[in-house]
């Protein structure tokens, strides 16, 4: 665990619109930092368009998203389907190119890399995906799985990327006579540990896991949460951990970091979150979440009505205005910047900031109610 | 009470007054390639009038399988092998108290010995399921409102025929197709049953609904289209709706406003609910009682507060101590070491198929336990040498015992 819980940053007064990513880190430089990343996917424009000068339409995935994952630390990127958090992962690890923003990689720009410098980042920078079942080769061995990495950057020959292959079999939780079995032989969790065996064998520094455990059975998202853990602290890895199952992000995760249709809406230590939403989106994602005890039966979910809005098409003002159950008018006019909630947390919500327009103006009634009304 | 837990763990006794559903000693075998697999193995458990049943495992644990099996949807190469389904009806258990082919036992019919088709007229009118995927359980070029009103006139049809006609009116046969495809504007729904559409999907919620019934799935966002499954599934009002992962493909808030949803449809309609899902917030948030699963059996059975305070069977025990607490999160989570077996006959030792995954396994446990009354109050019962006795150090098995397969 890292101690990101004590980090000050004393230039923010109590409703900056400072760009967020100037948030510094008691542990010096951030080894990942994210500024206004945005990522647009254009519809294909077709001649007809072209000629009567239509704007092609996007779907604004990522837009502009700021946020910075210091060295050794877990920041969680949480947020339910269609709110750009894959995206963003993906797009950080130049996976996918941005549409615009600044990605800093242990003090380089990641967008302004040559081919050259990009495969050096490869090697320190990893992903481990979602679905085991469709992110391994079917046709290749678990070893050459594995070494694949090792081989495309050229490092040890074959006797020794067999070896590596094999500690790292060990390493995370299987046998290393099974090197020579293909993936279908395997189990979803065993995969899964493939998986992040050849995320592993380049020895990276930061490695962003795409749901890692959102494919599997509880018994075995355990084992695999409990190795997570283990082999940050031995290789001293960063984590950029996407999820949605809040319960996850919580137990592994220092800090965490909510989006909302393609926007960050608020950021900070996950204990001070969970403990006291200053967003009323997480306040809502954390209400909706089913407990496994039974004391807190027989109560409705406090739930949000409707469905996440389109990012094709978003909503004006604050992107949340449309289901928020504390929304007023001026929520509607425009959007909330980025308020620092202490020197830790951020939320883009009116709320916190006492002197803004927002508690004169008139709520917005339909908001209040709960789903099904 | 106690009588009831050894009537539900299958000791051969009748189904209860207050028995919707009662089902006893089921199995459920695929008869694959690659050899026979015991998907659901020797289960017995009722559903009463007005709760909410849980049953939560692991994927594998059979608890889809038993809940087509209910409802007789298993499809080749699986079967029903063995069991009884108890289902509550005077109406039938009149009709069939003569014949001597079909089980009645006071108002209860065993659904196993009546006729196909009688099986197959009680699907919609009788039991409902609502599937875990909403975008692939709809067709996708028909709307939504013709869908949801089919399952209206079905009902419709079902309670203006008698029985014994039921099953033909029903069915929608070569002859009508030719005559639809001669005569326009006959289609199997009436203006009456699309209007019924209309007012269902207003009741589960659906802004606009007038609007929305001519629209096509595809137009349909996850969570709208698993309400308008909702309302095709209540459209029968049936006695019996069974919820096979109603919530899983849904994100959190949409999955907390179809819980609400479900849980006002039960009390608006005293209807029961078997929920299958094995998320245990959902069941501890939904369910009145609950069944464990792993392996094809139920390794634990009781009220809710029974099997999640006090669980004895150390899969059940496992299974919670998987869970990343929200509220107090744990340093280090306690998973169960393994994996979920395959069910493959010839595969399965006659012993407790938890033991080369359990903690606490011992040398009893290489015999096949019989369930076991741990509390008849809360009618908590367990698949487990534990209910009765203490782990005992001396006899545990030595940690090799399975080979060193299991991690």
């Amino acid at each position: 665990m890292s101690d990101t819980n004590s980090h000050t940053d004393a230039t923010v007064d109590s409703h900056t619109n400072a760009d967020p990513g100037t948030e510094a880190t008691a542990a010096g430089e951030p080894l990942v930092s994210v500024e206004g990343l945005r990522k647009y996917y254009a519809n294909e424009q077709s001649i007809v368009d072209r000629v009567l000068g239509n704007e092609p339409e996007s779907v604004k995935a990522v837009d502009g998203v700021s946020f910075e994952v210091a060295e050794g630390e877990t920041l969680g990127l949480v947020g339910e389907s269609g709110c750009g958090k894959s995206t963003t992962g993906e797009t950080v690890l130049r996976l996918r190119e941005a549409t615009e923003g600044r990605i800093t990689f242990d003090g380089e720009n990641l967008l302004e890399m040559s081919d050259g410098e990009l495969t050096q980042f490869r090697k320190r920078a990893q992903i481990v995906f979602q679905d085991p079942f469709s992110s391994l080769d079917p046709r290749m061995t678990a070893g050459d799985i594995i070494t694949e990495g090792l081989k495309i950057h050229g490092v040890a020959d074959q006797a020794e990327r067999r070896e590596t292959a094999r500690d790292l079999l060990e390493r995370v939780g299987l046998s290393a006579d099974q090197i020579d079995r293909y993936p279908h032989e395997f189990s979803g969790g065993q995969r899964q540990r493939i998986g992040i065996a050849r995320a592993l064998a380049l020895d990276p520094e930061f490695v962003v896991l795409d749901e890692p455990v959102s494919a599997l059975d509880v018994s075995v998202q355990a084992q695999i949460l409990n190795l997570l853990d283990d082999l940050q602290d031995e290789f001293g890895l960063t984590y950029l951990f996407i999820a949605h199952n809040l319960s996850v992000v919580r137990h592994i995760c220092d800090r965490v970091a909510v989006m909302y249709l393609g926007k960050i809406v608020e950021t900070g230590p996950v204990d001070e979150i969970f403990a006291d939403p200053a967003h009323p989106y997480t306040k809502a994602l954390l209400a909706s979440v089913p407990r496994v005890s039974t004391e807190a039966r027989e109560e409705d979910f406090a739930t949000l009505h409707g469905d996440v809005p389109s990012p094709r098409n978003p909503p004006t003002g604050c992107r949340f205005h449309t289901r928020c159950p504390e929304a007023r008018a001026a929520c509607r006019e425009s959007a909330p910047p980025d308020y620092a909630v202490n020197d830790r947390r951020r939320a883009k919500c009116f709320r916190n900031d006492a002197d803004h327009a927002y508690w004169d103006s008139e709520p917005i009634e339909e908001n209040a109610r709960t789903a099904g009304d | 009470m106690s009588e009831r837990l050894q009537a539900a763990s299958g000791a051969g006794r009748g189904p209860d007054a207050d028995d919707v559903l009662s089902v006893s000693n089921l199995s459920t075998r695929f008869f694959t390639e690659e050899g026979q697999i015991n998907a659901v193995e020797s289960v017995s458990f009722d559903i009463r009038d007005n709760e909410i049943l849980g049953i939560v495992g692991e994927s594998g644990s059979g608890k889809s399988v038993t809940s087509l099996s209910l409802i007789d949807l298993v499809e080749s190469p699986g079967r029903i092998t063995e069991g009884e389904v108890w289902y509550r009806s005077p109406d039938l258990a009149d009709e069939f108290r003569s014949n001597d082919a079909v089980s009645v036992d006071g108002d209860h019919v065993d659904l196993r010995t009546v006729p196909p088709r009688v099986r197959r007229s009680l699907r919609g009118p009788s039991f409902s399921t609502i599937f875990q995927d909403p975008m692939s359980s709809f067709n996708p070029s028909i709307t939504v409102g013709e869908q949801i009103a089919e399952a209206v006139e079905v009902q419709r049809r079902a309670t203006a025929n008698p029985r014994s006609t039921r099953s033909r009116t029903q069915g929608y046969g070569l002859g009508q197709y030719l005559l639809d495809g001669i005569i326009p504007g006959r289609g199997y729904t009436s203006e009456e049953s699309m209007d019924r559409a209309i007012e269902l999907l207003e009741q589960v919620g659906i802004p606009d609904p007038a609007d929305r019934v001519d629209e096509y799935p595809g137009q349909f966002s996850g969570g709208m289209l698993q309400r308008a499954m909702i309302a095709q599934a209540l459209a029968g009002e049936p006695d019996v709706l069974i919820a096979d992962e109603p919530t899983t493909a849904l994100d959190v808030t949409i999955q907390a406003q179809i819980l609400n949803l479900l849980r006002e449809v039960q009390e608006e309609r005293g209807m029961s609910i078997i929920l299958i899902t094995h998320d245990l917030g959902v069941i501890a948030e939904m369910c009145d009682r609950v069944c464990v699963m792993y392996a094809g059996e139920i390794v634990e059975r009781g009220t809710l507060n029974a099997v999640f305070d006090d669980p004895v069977h150390p899969y059940t025990e496992g299974l919670l101590g998987s869970i990343p607490d929200l509220e107090d999160p744990k340093p280090r989570l306690q998973p169960i070491a393994g994996n979920v077996p395959g069910l493959l006959d010839s595969e399965m030792d006659d012993r407790c198929y938890f033991a080369d995954r359990c903690p606490n396994a011992m040398e009893s446990c290489l015999e096949k336990p019989d369930e076991i009354v741990v509390d008849a109050a809360t009618e908590h019962g367990a698949k487990c040498v534990l209910a009765e006795r203490p782990y005992d150090p001396d006899e545990a098995l030595p940690a090799d015992y399975f080979g060193g397969d299991s991690e």
